[in-house]
């Protein structure tokens, strides 16, 4: 009984403890640069394509949904794209890229540093006398934080731009009535609150399936939970991030 | 081709970065290369106005809305708007919430002020209809403007006390008198020529009582611009009766020099008729004069705002 | 000098070490041997301070890798080289950058003199050729030996060996037993093999400790094992013998 109370508390320090132990090691930059390099690679430059896709069939669902709702009232067509743009801004964009790298970088990381585990090369770098949670841990967080939020851009830059296409493209409004509404409605906090939020959700992916899978046990069985455990959990606290900032800063 | 990790890290980086600025400034309705500069304006309420929102000057976007504040103790908001570098707002301008929130059109208006002030500095308040600045500007220039108005009438009873003291003095003053043919000459066109200033002069108070009241009733203009018109006019007023006091003076110092008889004036002196012609320019000039200590309001009549102080 | 001091530890409920003491002496080569399941690998890696102890503590040159902060233990580990069951090369990095890993960290060489480094490393262990390979396209044997390459490529004071010879055929594993001599020899270090294969623990080493039912049942040198009447240990010892005598060691995939 209280083991099962324990557990989710363990879980919760070993997990702090980690990101502390990665972190304190900041400084030593030779040790994670060229990992760093490497992680921004594998976690920003590569998931360009897959995010840009979902961006912009994002925006261009969004657009033609929108229009459908706003069909029969006496609102103008420039509403649309006042609820077009800040819904990528402020949620969309942020949580779509987030839930795309859950899976594609989460599990990754998690499958990465779990075969390392289970493999004893975590135990290899660590008896040379190199520190593997800086080496391992921090290049792929450090990579998350930085990347996420040029991804969240593009996801912004890419899912509007869907939405203005298909509006344009099924003559639901003008490109002009479009941009009118957006910026009618503009908030110059927008964007930046969608940059908080990337950066938070870069943070929770890479740090949980980093977690995750320097912590695995027991073989292919353990890096298979690991990866399932990061993609799910790492989904489960991006939304419960996403309330939160909402609340909190909204 | 094949680029480094560091080559394709920076780029998507770089890229970002240029997307964001851009972006952000795109959707603020700001010119993307170019800045802008911050002007404040205080309103008692703002209809919903909020960040983000444009302004327009004469129904053209010029800038964003950038912060909408609450300042409870002043029982103001304070509104933060951003208008693009190369548009100037002259001083005087208005800044007015126009549209509906609910239907989604709400924005800061500019109305410009006269085109001939020079423009708001960055950084500077302008001015709003119905705020408190309004009547904070009349009550502090009021006094400014009952004084000057005072000494204007000081200088003109100072004047025509002058003359008349002149005319007394004059000795033998028909004698005197009708020895000043050319000087009277030059006198009416002097008077005359004065009369005109001080009726235009009047003409011009006149005038700024209505743009007064045009302005208290349309809100068409920055009570800033009218009073500082107000002083314009008054000063001219008063430089007008000091030349009527030098020449008032002058004519004295002749008529001194007649008295201790100088040549050729003795031959003017047997002119009745041009003792009569100067006699009734004086007589009218004095009636003139008088009157216009005595009623000022006769020729203010119309100063409805000076009255107020 | 490794002086393991009264070791406890346990996983849970489940108790693997009690009171565990040992010396390991300079230039020695200690075999560890004991069952499956005996603590063997768990005693290792309380030498290098991957685990630490519940109870007790490890000196390596006199320092307690057990409470020295995590800089002074990473120091401390650069004394060691140590060869993991499966090898643990990374398997992202060719054979040669596995190699030269340790080097571009830890030690200060110029690329060339890391480059001809590597060559003698991977010369050193009989695979000169394997370089711009990764380790997937290696067998077991050869990952070994690659790994093994890297291990000493610091020229660390301890080797420690997890089951250098487990899951290889006979003949790859006296190769792997002569590189453990050969290592022991040329370089004079101080090797601790842990193995359950007494055919290699006679090729090799000097003396031998038996982990037996949580704690070092006997430790003493290599030819006193038949000498000593003790059931336990004489039932492992001539059932590794009968199984190496029948059956030549056949690999078996793990």
């Amino acid at each position: 009984m209280t083991d099962r109370l324990l557990a989710p508390l363990h879980a919760i320090g070993t997990y702090f403890i980690l990101m502390g132990r990665a972190f304190a090691s900041v400084r030593e930059v030779r040790t994670y640069w060229s990992n760093f390099i490497t992680q921004m690679v594998r976690i920003g430059v590569e998931s360009i394509p897959i995010v840009a896709l979902a961006a912009a069939f994002t925006g261009a669902v969004l657009t033609v949904q929108t229009a459908y709702q706003l069909q029969t009232s006496f609102v103008p067509n420039t509403i649309i794209g006042s609820i077009v743009v800040p819904s990528m801004m402020l949620e969309l964009a942020a949580v779509i890229t987030a839930f795309i790298l859950a899976g594609r970088v989460g599990a990754r990381i998690a499958a990465e540093l779990g075969t390392m585990r289970v493999s004893e090369q975590i135990d290899a770098l660590e008896v040379m006398g190199l520190n593997s949670i800086s080496f391992l841990i921090l290049p792929r967080v450090l990579a998350g934080v930085v990347m996420f939020p040029a991804l969240y851009i593009f996801a912004c830059l890419i899912g509007i731009g869907g939405g203005l296409g298909i509006a344009e493209a099924a003559g639901l409004l003008s490109t002009t009535e479009f941009i009118e509404g957006a910026r009618q409605f503009y908030q110059p906090f927008d964007p930046y609150f969608g940059l908080i939020k990337s950066i938070t959700f870069g943070f929770i992916i890479t740090s949980i399936a980093c977690y995750k899978g320097y912590y695995t046990k027991g073989g292919a069985e353990g890096v298979g939970q690991s990866t399932t455990e990061a993609a799910v959990q790492s989904c489960v606290f991006v939304l419960l991030a996403d309330l939160a900032l909402a609340v909190l800063l909204l | 081709m094949n680029y480094s990790n560091e080559v394709k890290v920076g780029l998507s980086i770089v890229l970002a970065v240029v997307v964001l600025i851009v972006g952000v400034r795109y959707f603020q309705d700001l010119p993307i290369f170019s800045s802008s500069y911050l002007l404040t304006a205080n309103f008692e309420n703002v209809s919903g106005l909020s960040a983000g929102n444009p302004v327009r000057l004469s129904g053209v976007n010029v800038g964003t809305v950038e912060s909408v504040q609450l300042q409870q103790d002043e029982e103001t908001v304070r509104v933060r708007f951003r208008v693009n570098e190369n548009v100037l707002i002259p001083e005087g301008s208005m800044a007015e919430v126009r549209g509906f929130s609910a239907l989604g059109g709400v924005r800061l208006g500019i109305r410009p002020g006269p085109s001939s002030n020079p423009p708001l500095q960055p950084g500077s308040i302008i001015n709003t209809p119905s705020g408190p600045g309004l009547l904070d500007q009349l009550t502090q220039q009021g006094p400014e403007m009952t004084s000057k108005v005072d000494s204007v009438l000081d200088n003109t009873s100072r004047a025509t006390g002058a003359l008349a003291n002149q005319m007394e003095e004059g000795g033998d003053l028909q004698q005197t008198l009708a020895s000043l043919r050319n000087v009277a000459t030059t006198l009416e066109s002097v008077s005359g020529g004065e009369e005109e200033t001080l009726r235009s002069a009047i003409q011009n108070l006149e005038t700024i009582t209505a743009d007064l009241q045009s302005f208290t009733s349309e809100n068409s203009d920055s009570l800033g611009v009218t009073v500082q018109r107000v002083n314009r006019n008054l000063t001219r007023l008063e430089q007008n009766l000091a030349n009527l006091e030098r020449t008032t003076a002058a004519l004295g110092s002749f008529a001194e020099k007649i008295n201790e008889g100088e040549g050729t004036l003795g031959r003017l002196a047997n002119d009745p008729s041009l003792y009569n012609n100067l006699d009734s320019t004086s007589v009218q000039m004095n009636r003139l004069l008088r009157d216009l200590q005595e009623n000022p309001q006769r020729y203010l009549e119309d100063m409805t705002l000076v009255r107020m102080f | 000098m490794i002086q393991i001091e009264h070791l406890h530890k346990s996983f849970g409920d489940l108790d693997v070490l009690e009171d565990v003491s040992l010396n390991i002496h300079e230039g020695e080569t200690l075999a560890i041997i004991g069952h499956s399941g005996s603590g063997k690998s768990v005693l290792m890696k309380h030498i290098v301070g991957l685990l630490s102890p519940d109870k007790g503590r490890v000196l390596v040159d006199d320092v307690d890798i057990c409470s020295v902060p995590y800089e002074r233990l990473r120091e401390v580990r650069k004394h060691f080289g140590v060869l993991f069951q499966g090898g643990a090369l990374f398997d992202s990095m060719t054979s040669e950058e596995n190699v030269a890993f340790p080097l571009e960290y830890f030690s200060s060489r110029s690329p060339a003199e890391i480059k001809a480094r590597v060559a003698e490393c991977l010369e050193l262990v009989r695979m000169p050729d394997v370089g711009p390979k990764k380790p997937a396209e290696l067998s077991g044997g050869m990952r070994k030996r690659v790994a093994l390459a890297r291990a000493i490529a610091l020229e660390p004071k301890y080797i420690l060996y997890d089951e250098p010879t487990s899951g290889l055929d006979p003949q790859t594993s006296n190769t792997i037993d002569e590189l453990i001599q050969q290592l022991a020899e040329e370089m004079n270090v101080t090797s601790v093999v842990v193995t359950h294969d007494m055919h290699s623990v006679f090729n090799i080493a000097d003396r031998a400790a038996f982990l037996y039912g949580k704690n070092l049942h006997w430790v003493g040198p290599i030819n006193a094992i038949h000498d000593r009447a003790d059931p336990v240990l004489d039932s492992f010892v001539t059932a590794s013998e009968y199984h190496v005598g029948t059956h030549p060691t056949a690999s078996s995939p793990s």
